[in-house]
């Protein structure tokens, strides 16, 4: 018995001197669950087994610099947060919530600590070589900081996604024709472009939708003036609104003539303001100072033949 | 235990209680994990692995209720599958040197624990 134990034991002591090797992910089942240098991997002589590995902890998500994150080496700069992986942990893996996973009572006890808040993440380090595992983290050390972020954090990811359409405008009369002083001028922004738009982001963990809503736009003329509509305004109707009479609630009548403007033109900016609400992960918040805009030329003269005067005759 | 996981991972079902008959312990958490990582990407295990084990080692005297075995196994015809049946990629399977530490209750042996290491390390 003795010279069998020994015998495990020189045979069990050539492959701790071993070199290992770093292949990639295998597709065969061990995967990456086998283990890798450092981790898990010892072996042992006679029976008494390996001693227990000390888990890395990864506490805290990464945190960047010069928003960028760095890699094991310290150097190399990696995603903070990679679409399939999750986000980057202070141990250099990436964490994302292990979906659906349901703990066998042996895993609970081994793992779960007892009356504290947590959840199984599924653990990937990149390396020469990718490990792919399943972890449990109490909250308190996840939430803390930024794994999983935030929900205002992943609401500005949805907020920077949004895609606010470009004002589609429309005046009468035709913004491609000379405006003259003194007569009104709807103006509106067309229904396409004026109404809700949404965007979701997602990180492991965290959903949020943000919608943006038109909330007003104003037209900037310039030296010919500046209106603030509360709405999108209205539309006018050839044959059925009054052409002499100004818009209900978006308008203007100029007062001056863009003669001394560039190609005597008023250059015009119209911004559109957004409010944008977000909701997700349980909360809600609200984002301000979003605007879409458009710029475009329109130009007045000052034609005396066809301003009519109060009294009936030209000036 | 490797007849367990085999059948098991055909379905990827991993809270198979089939995965408990033979193994315990660490050995048993880590085939729970792998099973469920599997589970989670959506592919099953077709086929099976080259195994011959060998025992190193059998003690204490004089219970001996723990040994210790060793094994290559060849992972060639035991890979990853994905619901169309495609491989999950083309890595090829291959040899891994494993330990394992079993332990008996009765007249059950059981697989306590395991050390799957990387692919060409025997």
């Amino acid at each position: 018995m003795l010279k069998r134990y020994l015998m495990a034991t020189l045979m069990t002591s050539s492959i701790l001197s071993c070199v290992l090797t770093a292949p990639a992910l295998a597709a065969d089942p061990f995967g990456g669950t086998a283990c890798q240098e450092g981790h898990d991997c010892d072996v042992w002589a006679g029976t008494t087994g390996q001693s227990p590995s000390e888990e890395p902890n990864p506490a805290t998500t990464a945190v960047p610099k010069n928003g960028a994150c760095l890699g094991p080496d310290g150097r190399t700069r990696v995603a903070c947060v990679d679409a399939s992986y999750g986000w980057l942990g202070s141990d250099g893996c990436y964490y994302k919530v292990a979906v659906g996973f349901e703990p066998s009572n042996q895993l609970e006890v081994a793992e779960v600590s007892p009356g504290v808040a947590g959840t199984w993440y599924r653990r990937t380090c990149l390396g020469a070589s990718v490990t792919t595992g399943v972890v449990w983290l109490p909250d308190a050390a996840t939430g803390a900081g930024t794994a999983p972020p935030a929900p205002a954090v992943v609401a500005q990811e949805a907020v920077n996604k949004l895609r606010l359409p470009e004002p589609r405008v429309g005046a009468s009369p035709s913004a491609e024709v000379v405006q003259l002083v003194g007569v009104p001028v709807w103006l509106w922004v067309a229904g396409g472009s004026w109404g809700p738009v949404s965007a979701t982001a997602a990180v492991p963990g965290v959903s949020v939708t943000a919608t943006a809503r038109p909330v007003s736009v104003t037209w900037d003329f310039g030296p010919g003036g500046r209106v603030v509509c509360a709405g999108p305004g209205t539309p006018f109707r050839p044959g059925v609104d009054d052409p002499a009479a100004g818009s209900p609630d978006c308008g203007i009548t100029f007062a001056r003539s863009s003669a001394g403007e560039v190609d005597g033109r008023f250059r015009v900016t119209v911004t559109v303001s957004w409010s944008v609400g977000w909701a997700g992960a349980g909360q809600t918040g609200v984002f301000t100072g979003l605007t879409s805009q458009l710029v475009t030329a329109m130009a007045v003269d000052e034609s005396q033949a066809l301003v009519v005067a109060p009294s009936g005759g030209a000036r | 235990m490797f007849e367990d996981w085999i059948a098991v991972a055909a379905t990827s079902d991993y809270q198979n209680p089939r995965l408990t008959q033979h193994a315990s312990g660490d050995a048993g958490l880590l085939i729970y994990k792998s099973v469920y990582l599997n589970h989670a990407d959506g592919v099953v295990t077709k086929g099976s692995p080259v195994i011959s084990p060998r025992v190193t080692a059998v003690g204490p005297v004089p219970e001996r209720d723990r040994a210790t075995i060793i094994d290559c196994i060849d992972t060639t015809n035991w890979l990853n599958y994905t619901q169309n049946g495609d491989l999950q990629d083309e890595t090829p399977g291959g040899r891994r040197f494993v330990q394992a530490l079993v332990l008996r209750t009765g007249e059950t042996w059981k697989v306590d624990q395991l050390v799957v290491q990387a692919l060409g390390t025997c």
